[in-house]
């Protein structure tokens, strides 16, 4: 796939003769959005190193004033900074792997030509994947089944989606047939062909519905807003830095000589900092694997 | 996408044509066939509970069902209204203002950035230097791995009316500081210019896939006729992209009654809330925090069908015109 698109590409650049002013044009359009995109990552960074007081005169644009790492220090004598990344780790650790479990065993049976009404159970997924009963009946349904301010608000209720299942169904419909008739000559059931045939061979799009699942438990907050809210031990790291953005302040009991340093503007810097440093490091190892579930998805069509 | 496409147009048209007057040969059910069906149920079981249970809930919608404490009262012991609770909705002079707010600011959503993507993956194909093209990428696709709170928090900062870059950019040119967090007057343009820039980047792969795709003849073809660069992307790449974004366009047509509500609070403040307030936020504050199940599940439902409706008959248009449903 990846040597296909290379390949595309060497031969365009083949034709290319010199650059024209078209090409500056755009080379430069794109430049500036690269730059936008930048460019608000780097003022964060730039005044979280800032001091607070200092900071709140204006005019840290480019780079830190007065170095300090108060704001840092302030941040992460939080506890509940702490307690919320290690309830996201988990969290991220256990809602995804379970997903693709799911999605991919579902795919698997909704992909054989054995399963029987395979009509009932796609439209009774595509349904779902339209119309909705509405955030308020969900929320009571939760509070009903005892979920509330639990930590399985966090896994189950998005434990599968038909979505997932529909593009690793698609990709597993793409295993030759002949392994199967193989697997099942040799005698294997079904349950012991998804184990140890489909799962090794389905790994690549396994791997981007995986990546994808950590990054949105890592970036969601609003499960813990709405569905969870009183139980303070099971916030999640993101619902935490709102907390930290919107009110500006940190239970934080560092000394007053390093807390003089920092300002709730800075403070709140730190923080969003640390709530994206993680992702943001790992994502340019993972690019490919991000990228191809995508890739693969529109090629196909 | 193209997959759920796919997937939808072969399992919606394929039933084999019931031969007339043959009964049905009787399913077999030998082991096998038990064990895929068990995989099926699972997933069966799980939407049965997380998305059907709340479909049953829904008939909170046309019950009195509001300040009830106890759930299972609200929704089975609570009298019936009928359609009062679908009524009170229109009655009430909060509604209207934010249905106004959900479809204005959704409408300019949409129309500003889903063509963005497009451009930008036109325009990164046009770039040669694969080095450079691929370094471009990289940093625009940074933004989608921001969390969504990091996000708000992080443009306002930039728009702080003391500490952000931005005003001081505008004061340098002479003008007065702008609130941009506060002021309802620019809540929509930070918001829909922050959403483009956050998004542009990585919305952009999926069309810059079907273009890397694309057959290299026709471009060769294009050569030969004399076609400039111009014409080769009217001619050639935009008729490439064309059926996918049109997917994508039919796909989101039902958030015109609602965007997630989860950006929405954060950029809400006391100050914004006539422009900021839509039907999602409006229905968490009141069904969750004010306890108006009734009210808000009519509201939600009517939204949800709203939906369903655009969706359809957006479908049915494109039926029309290209002659196949984009999705069924």
């Amino acid at each position: 796939m990846k040597q296909k698109i290379e390949k595309t590409e060497k031969r365009r650049r083949k034709k290319v003769k010199h650059d024209t002013a078209f090409d500056y044009v755009n080379i430069a359009l794109l430049v500036v959005l690269a730059l936008l995109c930048l460019y608000p990552m780097w003022f964060v960074i730039v005044g979280s190193f800032n001091k607070g007081y200092d900071y709140l005169k204006g005019g840290v644009y480019f780079w830190p004033r007065t170095f300090t790492l108060a704001n840092y220090a302030v941040v992460l004598a939080d506890n509940r900074i702490w307690q919320g990344l290690l309830m996201t780790v988990i969290r991220c650790l256990i809602a995804p792997l379970l997903h693709i479990f799911l999605c991919s065993i579902v795919a698997y049976g909704m992909s054989r030509k054995e399963l029987h009404f395979k009509k009932f159970f796609n439209i009774f997924g595509l349904i779902t994947m339209f119309f909705s009963g509405g955030l308020v009946p969900f929320y009571v349904l939760c509070k009903l089944l005892g979920m509330l301010n639990t930590f399985a608000m966090y896994i189950l209720p998005g434990a599968y989606s038909v979505y997932n299942m529909i593009l690793i169904r698609s990709f597993i419909k793409g295993i030759p047939e002949e392994l199967h008739e193989a697997a099942v000559l040799d005698g294997a059931g079904e349950f012991r062909i998804y184990f140890t045939m489909i799962i090794p061979l389905s790994m690549p799009i396994l791997m981007t519905v995986l990546l994808w699942g950590i990054l949105g438990h890592w970036n969601d907050y609003t499960t813990t807003m709405f569905y969870t809210p009183s139980n303070r031990n099971i916030y999640t790291l993101q619902y935490i830095l709102m907390l930290i953005i919107q009110e500006g302040n940190v239970q934080s009991s560092v000394g007053s000589s390093v807390s003089g340093e920092a300002a709730s503007e800075t403070i709140s810097l730190a923080a969003m900092v640390i709530g994206t440093i993680p992702m943001l490091i790992a994502f340019p190892f993972l690019q490919k694997y991000f990228t191809k579930g995508l890739y693969v998805g529109s090629l196909k069509g | 996408m193209t997959e759920i496409q796919e997937a939808m147009q072969t399992e919606l048209n394929t039933a084999p044509p019931k031969p007339k007057g043959e009964k049905k040969p009787r399913k077999k059910w030998h082991k096998n066939n038990v064990e895929v069906f068990i995989m099926a149920m699972i997933g069966a079981c799980f939407l049965f509970v997380f998305s059907y249970l709340p479909m049953v809930g829904a008939v909170l919608a046309f019950k009195k069902g509001d300040g009830y404490l106890n759930m299972m009262d609200a929704i089975f012991a609570s009298p019936w209204a009928g359609f009062d609770n679908f009524r009170d909705i229109f009655l009430d002079s909060r509604f209207v203002p934010i249905m106004l707010n959900t479809l204005g600011f959704n409408l300019l959503r949409l129309a500003l950035t889903m063509p963005a993507p497009v451009v930008v993956a036109i325009m990164y194909n046009e770039v040669r230097h694969l080095r450079l093209k691929k370094g471009l990428q990289f940093f625009a696709y940074l933004p989608n791995f921001i969390s969504i709170v990091v996000w708000v928090g992080l443009v306002h900062s930039l728009t702080d009316m003391q500490t952000g870059p931005l005003n001081n950019l505008f004061q340098t040119m002479g003008s007065d500081p702008i609130n941009f967090k506060g002021d309802p007057k620019y809540s929509w343009g930070m918001i829909i210019i922050s959403d483009i820039i956050k998004g542009t980047g990585w919305g952009s792969i999926m069309y810059l896939a079907a273009i890397v795709g694309t057959n290299e003849e026709l471009y060769d073809a294009a050569d030969i006729d004399g076609a400039n660069r111009f014409q080769k992307i009217w001619y050639v790449t935009l008729p490439v992209v064309m059926p996918l974004f049109v997917l994508q366009l039919v796909l989101s047509i039902s958030s015109i009654m609602g965007n997630d509500a989860a950006s929405m609070l954060l950029w809400q403040t006391q100050s914004n809330l006539e422009k900021t307030e839509v039907i999602n936020t409006f229905v968490l504050k009141e069904g969750i925090n004010n306890m108006l199940y009734s009210y808000a599940s009519a509201v939600g439902l009517f939204q949800s069908l709203v939906g369903l409706v655009l969706l359809v008959g957006s479908n049915w248009i494109s039926k029309k015109i290209n002659g196949s449903g984009v999705i069924f």
